[in-house]
């Protein structure tokens, strides 16, 4: 089964993307970046889903981590964000997010198709 | 459960205030019958986000839900509070938006504006103001748990 990585500190959010995600996918869950980081080196995910605001080292700086590991740089990781006032979107994208979905989570198959699409794209597809 | 039992529950919460019920949300507004010329007051909890959570995942998972705001809500508001007395500007604006996600997920929209209010504040790097927004949540996070608890008992019988 496809694994996707949740690297998000409350758990309230971890437990309502269980509730979404648990059937189609197997997720494994990091509540802090220092752990998310170790982890995805130690066991590589299909995708990645990343929370911004985290508590010491944010999305940001973990998404910077990634994109410089030579092992993680090419895995597809979506802003999983609250962050969503008017250019957020752009930012995040800008900053080398694959794509961006908003919280709270109102209409799941939009999370879904953003994972099915970045899926897709890397078994060669290509994002529709 | 279903989304009856939930508009019956919020109208026992605060018995005191006005209802302006549509298909999707509950508004009240605070005694403001006197005041027709006012704009609509903006619905303070939203049933639908419930009904929401059980299809994602059933009742079980509501009531889980409920459970961990309910631990979770006021400890983000000591943190913010805490966070405002120190001048900590990161910490508050970390705990406001952990909220403003939550309560927002949960259907408690006017904790969520508070919340966002708060959090845009301490994001431009100040804390005015942020004290009495901290305030007005702790007596909002009130109405908030009543409502969720009546839901969440609702639920388990």
């Amino acid at each position: 089964m496809t694994t996707l990585a949740v690297v998000e500190d409350n758990a309230d959010n971890r437990l309502l993307l269980q509730a979404i995600l648990s059937g189609p996918y197997t997720l494994v869950e990091y509540d802090n970046g220092i752990d998310a980081l170790a982890g995805l080196s130690a066991s590589l995910p299909e995708l990645v889903l990343l929370d911004i605001s985290l508590p010491g080292m944010d999305g940001n700086e973990i998404l910077a981590r990634i994109r410089a590991d030579e092992k993680l740089k090419h895995l597809p990781v979506i802003a999983l964000t609250a962050h969503a006032m008017s250019g957020d979107r752009e930012k995040y994208l800008a900053a080398g997010f694959n794509d961006y979905v908003t919280k709270p989570i109102v209409d799941e198959t939009v999370l879904l198709g953003a994972i099915e699409k970045w899926l897709g794209a890397k078994k060669g597809n290509g994002p529709s | 459960m279903h989304l009856l039992p939930i508009l019956r529950v919020d109208e026992r919460v605060d018995a005191s205030t006005t209802h302006r019920q549509t298909s999707d949300t509950v508004a009240i507004r605070m005694n403001d019958a006197s005041t027709s010329n006012a704009p609509p007051a903006e619905p303070a909890l939203d049933p639908t986000a419930l009904t929401r959570l059980e299809r994602f995942g059933g009742t079980k998972l509501l009531v889980e839900m409920i459970g961990l705001f309910q631990t979770a809500a006021p400890e983000r508001i000591a943190a913010a509070s805490a966070g405002v007395d120190s001048g900590d500007v990161a910490a508050t604006e970390l705990a406001l938006h952990s909220l403003k996600s939550s309560s927002a997920q949960l259907g408690a929209l006017r904790l969520g504006r508070l919340s966002e209010r708060g959090e845009a504040i301490a994001r431009a790097g100040t804390l005015d103001g942020v004290a009495e927004i901290v305030n007005d949540m702790e007596h909002e996070l009130i109405r908030v748990q009543a409502w969720l608890t009546d839901v969440r008992d609702g639920a388990s019988t």
